[in-house]
């Protein structure tokens, strides 16, 4: 795999008069790789994409985009949209105009040649299954044809990085399950993929690092270690009613109890979970099954968020 | 990256085809050239009385009888031709409204339109510059109106001669007054409109207040200016230079004005 740096970012800040959008955020990205930006809405995900791709200076911090520095000179920013491919998160397309127009004229803003744009153009609508409707105006469109619209014009000029807004927002199963599948596709294609999302499961399929903001860098690292640790937690639940009261052996603490279950966090689940069982049915309880709490992606994501 | 020449033809290039697709604007790319056309020779046919010379003159006219008379008297016409000569250069002002409406109408469609339909963020992710995006904003608003003025004025003229000719048996070529009016007074009027469109543009959300505030802001200032000069500029060739100098300054001045305002930041962050 090609591991060419295509980002490379170092404290960037981004200020909205009073108003802190982008708190000292370093990363980088290689190209062949996706990285996920997760955070709430008005975390900054946006701002961060539109400054790396060229769109908007940052007030301070410095980063180099496709080996271009950021925000110093104009013809620098011009040749970093030209290597960017940008789906932003409202598809945006002039309605009264036809796909292939639409295409057309943004292939043009592009650059590219007159002789290569009709060529570009259906190859990319014949890449997103839109050719039969290519002549339809994009008015008609649905929004999962807007959306793949979107995608086939971020890659009519060849870009080397692509930044994807939320682009599974709003789409039906089988339209996600296609765009993930282009995703890892372009991935293998070499291009450096930044996708901004609020499904943190797309971003555990997908992405080859997590980062996770709020204004600042909550987390960046790998999915898998965003990922807490299994069997920490442990479910038990009851065949018949149990009051639950009895004392807890050292190590393990309740952390939730109804009549029919109750869900405790222990220090050593090899040692902790056979203890906690005979406590429980010298107690008199009556278990049905016991079971580690898999804490998922999410849990993990609101843990870094409240903290 | 794209040149200039490029972004100017492609930007041109779709806004033609979206206008043309705009129903909405239909109306008014057909009635103002078709008024326009048609007035210098509905002047004519209606000014039997005027050029008889017989009717009771109003008050309100003085200024142009006086002006026929002037001009009867300077260049040594025929008084019948002065009054036709100068009906036909009144008759220009209606080519300087022409842009006016054509632009604030059709660039309040133009430029909210674009943020209606949230195109700017991907027109702004491509390599073009700012000042690229400006000026084919500015002359995809204009040229439109202004190729529309010219057209309207040509068509307008040639029926003015037929007019005249059929209804009074002389002939008239509106002159130079009634050329510079429409070729350089009308597109610096558009291009006015046009500049005064885009930084109303930027801060309301849909075309028709665009429309009247642009209008609310130029229709009176230039029916104020035209009330206090129009008489003078129809007779005096150094006011009308002089104007088309003025209009020419306050042009470059909007430019810079709408320029400084006018950049990526701005228009992502601040035009929604």
């Amino acid at each position: 795999m090609n591991q060419t740096l295509l980002i490379s970012a170092t404290a960037l800040t981004r200020r909205f008069d009073d108003r802190l959008a982008v708190d000292n955020l370093s990363l980088t990205l290689a190209a062949g790789q996706v990285l996920a930006l997760l955070g709430p809405n008005g975390a900054g995900k946006t701002t961060t994409m539109r400054m790396l791709a060229g769109l908007l200076a940052p007030t301070s911090g410095t980063a180099t985009v496709c080996g271009f520095a950021l925000g110093r000179r104009d013809q620098d920013n011009d040749a970093i949209r030209a290597r960017c491919g940008v789906v932003p998160e409202s598809p945006g397309f002039y309605e009264r105009l036809t796909a292939r127009q639409n295409l057309r004229f943004f292939a043009g803003l592009q650059g590219l040649a007159t002789a290569e744009i009709d060529q570009r153009v259906a190859a990319e609508l014949e890449r997103f299954s839109l050719s039969a409707r290519s002549d339809d105006r994009v008015a008609t469109y649905s929004k999962g044809m807007k959306q793949r619209l979107s995608l086939a014009r971020a890659l009519l000029h060849h870009p080397q990085l692509l930044f994807l807004d939320e682009p599974t927002a709003g789409l039906d199963p089988k339209a996600t399950a296609d765009l993930h599948a282009l995703i890892r596709h372009l991935r293998a294609e070499g291009k450096g993929i930044v996708l901004s999302t609020h499904t943190l499961e797309e971003a555990e399929a997908l992405a080859d690092e997590v980062l996770v903001m709020d204004t600042r860098t909550l987390f960046i690292g790998r999915a898998e270690d965003l990922q807490p640790r299994q069997g920490h937690e442990i479910r038990v639940t009851f065949a018949a009613n149990w009051p639950g009261t009895t004392t807890w052996p050292s190590g393990c603490t309740l952390l939730e109890l109804d009549s029919v279950s109750a869900r405790f966090a222990i220090t050593d689940p090899l040692l902790d979970t056979p203890r906690l069982i005979a406590t429980l049915v010298a107690a008199g309880a009556s278990l049905l099954s016991v079971e580690p709490v898999r804490r998922g992606l999410r849990d993990r994501y609101l843990e870094l968020l409240s903290a | 990256m794209t040149s200039t020449y490029s972004a100017l033809r492609w930007m041109l290039w779709r806004e033609f085809l979206d206008q043309r697709q705009n129903r909405m604007l239909w109306p008014i790319y057909i009635l103002m050239p078709l008024i326009g056309a048609a007035l210098p020779a509905l002047i004519a046919l209606g000014s039997a009385a005027i050029l008889s010379g017989d009717a009771p003159v109003k008050p309100e006219m003085q200024s142009m009888v006086n002006a026929v008379r002037m001009l009867a008297a300077a260049s040594g016409i025929d008084l019948e031709v002065a009054a036709a000569t100068v009906l036909l250069r009144a008759s220009a002002g209606y080519f300087l409204l022409m842009p006016l409406t054509i632009v604030s109408i059709a660039g309040a469609y133009a430029i909210v339109g674009e943020k209606q339909q949230r195109t700017l963020e991907p027109v702004l992710a491509t390599p073009l510059a700012t000042s690229d995006f400006l000026l084919a904003k500015l002359m995809a608003v204009a040229v439109p109106a202004v190729l529309m003025t010219w057209i309207a004025a040509v068509l307008g003229a040639v029926a003015s001669v037929a007019a005249f000719y059929w209804s009074h048996d002389i002939v008239v070529w509106p002159d130079q007054f009634y050329w510079i009016a429409v070729l350089v007074l009308g597109p610096e009027i558009g291009a006015m409109t046009a500049l005064v469109c885009l930084r109303v543009s930027a801060r309301v959300q849909d075309p028709q207040a665009a429309n009247q505030i642009t209008a609310i802001i130029l229709v009176p200032l230039l029916l104020i200016v035209f009330s206090l000069v129009g008489p003078a500029l129809i007779t005096q060739m150094k006011l009308l230079l002089v104007a088309c100098l003025v209009g020419l300054a306050i042009t470059w001045a909007l430019f810079l004005w709408v320029r400084r305002g006018f950049n990526r930041e701005e228009i992502l962050c601040r035009w929604r």
